[in-house]
């Protein structure tokens, strides 16, 4: 599935969202990939990515707690992201890692580097085409193949207001339910939660890692304001 | 597309398409993305034999899904195919004219093999055609064989 691919917004929209993954093919370039994903994932950390992850049962930085209690929540409280260090130490074949930035320039130094790094796996950017052409006259760095992004068709009336929308699609696999992200955004307006925790909720649904907390909580934020305000 | 400088799925001169059904959230009955598979073969795409939907597909020339599952729910299915460059428009009509007529959502994407300057060819055609085309997943090209090979073998590059 293209799970980064149809992100809903205006280009205006996405300017914060730039993501970035690396695989290996089976039977092609996977022995030793799990190293070479890890590499990658430590050049990432360089830039301060806003999601993070390699292949690995347990999923990105944002994950849910599987031992929390009631006891351990009101005197601890949630702990919502691991360390960068655990997901590399997690990770296991194939070779894969995905990041995501929320600025132009961090993706540019870490595309540099990458290209450096020359590790033989296949690279992917997902953002809009026209920023990625901009760094590609810098950097040197060519697109080989290119998939658009085409939009929804269909009876489009089926689908959730633009703000949930634009929310959900940052988890292209689905796991964040328009249910879910309407509570959220309705718990930021009434106060109940800031832009940052309910952002930090719904990555935990995300296990690929693709959902930009970045974004979300940019998003979030401005559902809060009045329209009139806007 | 993500590993495409390594399969060559996608070559220079073709077009890949991925029909993503009942994408964002709503999904799809596959009685209807049966009608869409069958309006496609009439145009003589080929369907990604590694795609897990071309499997439900019982006669690749006729484009009809298996009459068992023909009343089953999936939250998302991808139909994948390829097909010459110049076919595209055609194409895209006849997928829009489909799904016009369907009771859920598609999400359309479309991947072309870049040439050695990094530009493609279908871009500005898509423009014209009133697509925004404004997002895309892009392949930089550094994946290569590295893996050794077998004895007996000759490596590949």
């Amino acid at each position: 599935m293209t799970n980064t691919l149809h992100r809903f917004g205006k280009p205006e929209d996405l300017k914060d969202d730039y993501i970035v993954f690396t695989l290996a093919r089976p039977g092609t370039n996977d022995i030793g990939s799990v190293a070479k994903a890890r590499e990658f994932l430590k050049i990432a950390l360089k830039y301060h990515p806003v999601n993070f992850t390699g292949e690995s049962l347990n999923g990105p930085v944002f994950r849910p707690e599987k031992s929390l209690n009631l006891f351990r929540l009101y005197v601890r409280g949630r702990k919502e992201i691991v360390s960068p260090e655990m997901v590399m130490d997690e990770m296991e074949p194939p070779g894969r890692a995905l990041i995501v930035f929320d600025n132009k320039p961090a993706l540019e130094e870490f595309l540099k580097e990458i290209k450096e790094l020359d590790a033989g796996l296949s690279v992917n950017v997902s953002s809009l085409v026209d920023d990625f052409k901009e760094i590609a006259l810098r950097t040197g760095i060519l697109p080989h193949s290119i998939n658009y992004s085409l939009g929804f068709r269909g009876n489009l009336y089926r689908l959730p207001d633009q703000q949930v929308l634009a929310l959900t699609t940052m988890c292209g696999h689905g796991l964040i339910a328009n249910s879910f992200a309407k509570k959220m955004i309705e718990g930021v307006k009434e106060k109940r939660l800031t832009p940052e925790k309910a952002a930090r909720y719904m990555a935990k649904f995300c296990v690929c890692g693709a959902f930009n907390t970045s974004r979300a909580e940019r998003l979030l934020h401005e559902a809060r304001i009045p329209k009139s305000k806007v | 597309m993500k590993t495409n400088e390594l399969t060559g799925r996608v070559k220079e001169g073709e077009t890949g398409f991925a029909v993503e059904f009942g994408r964002p959230g709503v999904g799809v009955y596959f009685k209807e993305v049966d009608k869409v598979s069958r309006a496609l073969t009439k145009m003589s795409v080929e369907f990604q034999p590694e795609n897990p939907l071309t499997t439900l597909i019982s006669d690749v020339k006729t484009g009809e899904i298996r009459a068992d599952v023909l009343n089953e729910k999936v939250m998302s299915c991808i139909l994948e195919f390829k097909t010459d460059i110049a076919k595209m428009p055609d194409i895209l009509n006849t997928i829009e004219d489909e799904v016009r007529q369907m009771d859920t959502v598609v999400a359309l994407g479309v991947a072309v093999r870049c040439d050695a300057n990094g530009d493609d060819a279908v871009r500005d055609q898509l423009r014209s055609m009133g697509y925004d085309a404004w997002r895309a997943k892009i392949n930089i090209g550094l994946g290569r064989h590295t893996n050794p090979a077998p004895a007996g073998e000759e490596k590949v590059s």
